[in-house]
């Protein structure tokens, strides 16, 4: 329904479209003497990298700075198989060679430097970028310091040669840019940008954050042993100086340059860059200052890049024409936009679309028993036990520090427990990792809403949509979305960019996130916290129709008067002990509650 | 058994000059969660300045140490300010500082290269007699003593100034909960500002300590720097003794991967110190998992 705005061309496309037309018709501008073929066709393979590089670091938002390694051992194995058997292996069979290699590298890297998590990727990465120029320069196989050279083996023919090789070998970086868009618009690409967000939410949501980025990582290296081996077949020629550790810094510059996360950039910031270092001429002594000054430029006053960059004004993507930025590069810039939600759906509606998103969920019991969980010396829950049932809401309220969040965070997994067993529908969830509690139907929400900023609100459902994998096709599957966001009253900001939306609603955007699951049991953290008044009244409905809908709802919330109102069963939690629990109104009238809560003897409704 | 024992020594001593980048690493990351890439260029940049004081002046070795702390401590806070101030106030996840301090390292890197042009390392003259020291039958450069010496000395100097001064639980503060510190008065710029000045400190003493025993090399910048970091995954992250015991371990493999294997690949060394840590114990040595903020 939205194919006629889609297929605006946005200024940064039409820039890409110039440059590709410019590419292929620049042989026949009287350049197509064979060094400046070859040099062109060295900065295509550059290109090569910069693209897979994007893939793990701009879509997944892991930091990978040894791009360079990858392309060194995809060149030098693509270059050993041509030089003993050059007459059998040719471009095709290089790049056969190539793939497997990095994919092997890829593994050895990736599988022990992911589990760890933080900037380990970035660091193992940039080791190995380093390490292999000296290994190679010192190795038999590897020709030691001279390298391989496929031009000296007289045995070797470039079957593809002159102008056809310098389009076979744009053709090529065409063809893995077009993946690489297809990959970001895919399911896949929506995991890797939702993990980019935050590991929390995509674990939270069902995604196996070490699988994925190791995925990533995986399709970042394929594009990366491509190069290596275009590069050997290109150049006819590779050594230790082909593949230096600076090579790494200056691809991790053009991604910086040309914008990481979106689909163009480092086509575009590789042009630059790479380019640039092929024509600096007298000035390439100084190429490491331009690049560093070039980097620290971008990183402080452009992180989003050049094809990143936007005017400060409010614009919606098409769903399949988004370039989403790299979240963690300085972050988003937030247009303020005040304006808050005015209930669209009616009461009954809102029960009704519930029910309807939730029909055929998982109606099971979540219980808590005998809970324990200590944080160093403090004791966050001591001994809980709660139960809530099928259809039923239950509030947890306490003051600050009892351990209502604590308890919402072993239950959907962040934490492990000390001693007791939590269990959905009589099946232990307790040690099992966020994302399979997530898959058997335990959605959350987050004190402090986890949106995908450059995403639109659906965009922001759709991932959830997909993840439950029971929607077979996009255009059901964004349907979907949009239903589980009128539910929540946003049909009319369906379209609209998540980083833009005032809190209010992006705390409803993640119930309607939450919806898109089909849970069983549902978690809410603090969900009415900084809510106007119509929000509030939108989010009762929807709670109170999850409930209807069958499913176990658990409510942390300081708005106790809402909790009374809406809560079937209420849990006070005071210094991670249960002080009370029972039905809402003998809860608030316990005493150990009232003096918890007031330190005083009177009742906390009037 | 004395070629071991001699591999040791030297091993203790190189791995104590990784250990000064472990600390100002760790001084630099518990004040900021920056993890400055450039701290082993400012390494670089101590030891060129040692041989330009001592083989080009021809100064005096007090000279060598008052220019080498001074200059690498200036380098360390234009640093902070241009490459690492901008991102102290963005969110917390950021990580462009790391793809800015990386750069600044290169910058350094270019520059230090473009002066020192295209030779081989030169010597440069050590404060201490070259003659070997003889204990029992292990005999040994007093240039190697005197580092870990100097590792020594500086670890107690900041494990004092955290404990005992004012700014030093000042920064601890910062560490532990940036925001609360923030509310308590103490001014978080300032905190970086400081970080980066001991770590620029540390750097200098580093520089002048290991100049005479890896020569004028500008090349060791991003080596260094990456070996700190394995250090610290080795030890943990935050821990200043872990680091130093893990850089220990680095400078001690690598002396015996020389030995009994093969010194041109002795980078490897590290490499697979890394990999088997990162298989057997991701977290460090000294340091328990940390509690996933949601």
């Amino acid at each position: 329904m939205r194919r006629a705005a889609a297929a605006r061309i946005t200024p940064a496309w039409g820039v890409g479209i110039v440059v590709v037309l410019a590419l292929v018709v620049w042989p026949y501008l009287g350049h197509s003497q064979a060094y400046q073929l070859t040099r062109l066709e060295y900065i295509f393979t550059g290109l090569m990298v910069a693209i897979g590089l994007n893939i793990v670091t701009g879509y997944a938002g892991q930091l990978s700075l040894g791009p360079g390694a990858v392309y060194a051992v995809g060149g030098y194995a693509a270059a050993i198989v041509a030089n003993d058997h050059a007459s059998v292996v040719g471009l095709a069979g290089m790049c056969g060679v190539a793939l497997v290699a990095s994919a092997v590298l890829g593994l050895v890297i990736g599988v022990p430097s992911l589990r760890v998590g933080g900037f380990y990727l970035g660091m193992t990465t940039l080791f190995f970028a380093l390490v292999i120029p000296t290994v190679v320069a010192n190795l038999k196989l590897t020709g030691k310091e001279q390298g391989i050279s496929l031009l000296a083996n007289i045995d070797f023919h470039q079957h593809v040669s002159g102008v056809a090789l310098y389009q076979v070998t744009l053709a090529a970086v065409l063809v893995l840019l077009v993946l690489s868009w297809l990959l970001l618009e895919s399911r896949l690409g929506h995991r890797f940008v939702t993990l980019a967000t935050s590991e929390e939410l995509a674990s939270s949501i069902g995604i196996p954050p070490y699988r994925t980025k190791l995925l990533a990582f995986l399709l970042s290296a394929l594009p990366a042993g491509i190069g290596g081996a275009f590069y050997a077949y290109t150049q006819q020629f590779i050594s230790p100086g082909s593949v230096s550790p600076q090579l790494s810094i200056y691809l991790l510059a053009a991604c910086v340059v040309g914008g990481f996360g979106t689909v163009l950039g480092p086509f575009v910031g590789g042009l630059i860059v790479i380019g640039l270092s092929q024509y600096l001429g007298r000035f390439e002594q100084y190429e490491g200052i331009i690049f560093g000054v070039l980097l620290v430029l971008f990183a402080v006053g452009l992180p989003e890049g050049i094809m990143g960059f936007e005017p400060r004004r409010v614009r919606v993507r098409p769903v399949w024409l988004r370039a989403l930025r790299l979240p963690g590069l300085g972050g988003p810039r937030v247009e303020p936009v005040v304006r808050a939600v005015e209930p669209s759906a009616p009461r009954p509606a809102a029960v009704g679309a519930v029910a309807e998103l939730l029909s055929g969920a998982p109606a099971e019991r979540l219980e808590a028993r005998n809970v324990s969980r200590a944080f160093g010396g403090v004791r966050a829950l001591d001994d809980v036990d709660v139960t809530v049932r099928p259809g039923t809401i239950h509030g947890l309220i306490g003051s600050n520090g009892s351990g209502k969040t604590t308890l919402l965070n072993v239950v959907s997994g962040y934490y492990a427990i000390d001693r007791g067993r939590i269990a959905l529908g009589g099946a232990r969830i307790d040690g099992r990792s966020t994302h399979r509690i997530a898959a058997a139907g335990v959605a959350r929400t987050f004190q402090t809403p986890k949106l995908v900023e450059r995403g639109t609100l659906v965009d922001n459902v759709l991932v959830a949509v997909e993840q439950r994998g029971e929607v077979r096709g996009r255009r059901a599957a964004v349907d979907t979305a949009r239903r589980c966001l009128a539910a929540v009253g946003l049909a009319e900001r369906a379209d609209e960019r998540a980083g833009t939306q005032p809190h209010g609603t992006r705390r409803l955007v993640e119930v309607a996130r939450a919806l898109a699951l089909r849970p069983g049991v549902v978690l809410l953290d603090e969900p009415g916290a900084g809510l106007s008044a119509p929000e509030v009244d939108v989010l009762r409905d929807v709670i109170v129709a999850i409930a209807r809908a069958g499913a176990a709802v658990l409510v942390v919330e300081h708005n106790v008067p809402l909790v009374l109102e809406i809560a079937d069963e209420v849990t006070a939690l005071h210094e991670g002990r249960v002080i009370a629990t029972g039905l809402p109104g003998d809860v608030a009238a316990h005493p150990d509650v009232v003096a918890a809560f007031l330190g005083a003897n009177e009742g906390l409704v009037s | 058994m004395t070629l071991f024992v001699n591999a040791v020594i030297t091993g203790i001593a190189v791995g104590a000059v990784y250990g000064l980048i472990t600390i100002g690493y760790t001084v630099v990351f518990n004040a900021t969660r920056v993890f400055n890439l450039a701290q082993g260029d400012l390494v670089m940049v101590g030891v060129l300045l040692s041989y330009w004081v001592l083989d080009v002046q021809h100064w005096p070795q007090v000279a060598a140490v008052v220019v080498v702390l001074v200059g690498v401590a200036a380098v360390a806070l234009v640093e902070e300010r241009i490459a690492v101030r901008p991102f102290l106030g963005r969110s917390r996840d950021n990580i462009g500082w790391f793809i800015s301090t990386l750069a600044f390292g290169l910058v350094i890197e270019t520059v230090v290269v473009r002066l020192y042009g295209n030779n081989p390392p030169r010597p440069v003259p050590s404060p201490l007699p070259s003659t070997r020291l003889h204990i029992g039958s292990i005999a040994t450069r007093p240039q190697l003593l005197f580092a870990i010496g100097v590792l020594v000395v500086v670890t107690i100097a900041v494990e004092v100034f955290y404990r005992r001064t004012w700014l030093g639980q000042a920064m601890r503060a910062t560490a532990d909960d940036r925001d609360v510190a923030a509310l308590r008065g103490i001014d978080p710029r300032r905190v970086s500002v400081i970080a980066f000045l001991i770590g620029g400190l540390l750097a200098g003493i580093g520089g002048y300590v290991v100049a005479p025993i890896v020569y004028a090399d500008v090349t060791i910048g991003l080596t260094y720097s990456i070996k700190g970091f394995i250090a610290l995954a080795i030890g943990g992250f935050g821990s200043i003794r872990g680091g130093i015991i893990g850089a220990l371990a680095i400078g001690v493999a690598e002396q015996l991967f020389d030995l009994y294997i093969d010194p041109r690949y002795e980078i490897v060394a590290s490499l697979a110190l890394l990999m088997i840590i990162l298989a057997v114990r991701p977290t460090g040595l000294f340091r328990n998992a940390v509690v996933r903020e949601v």
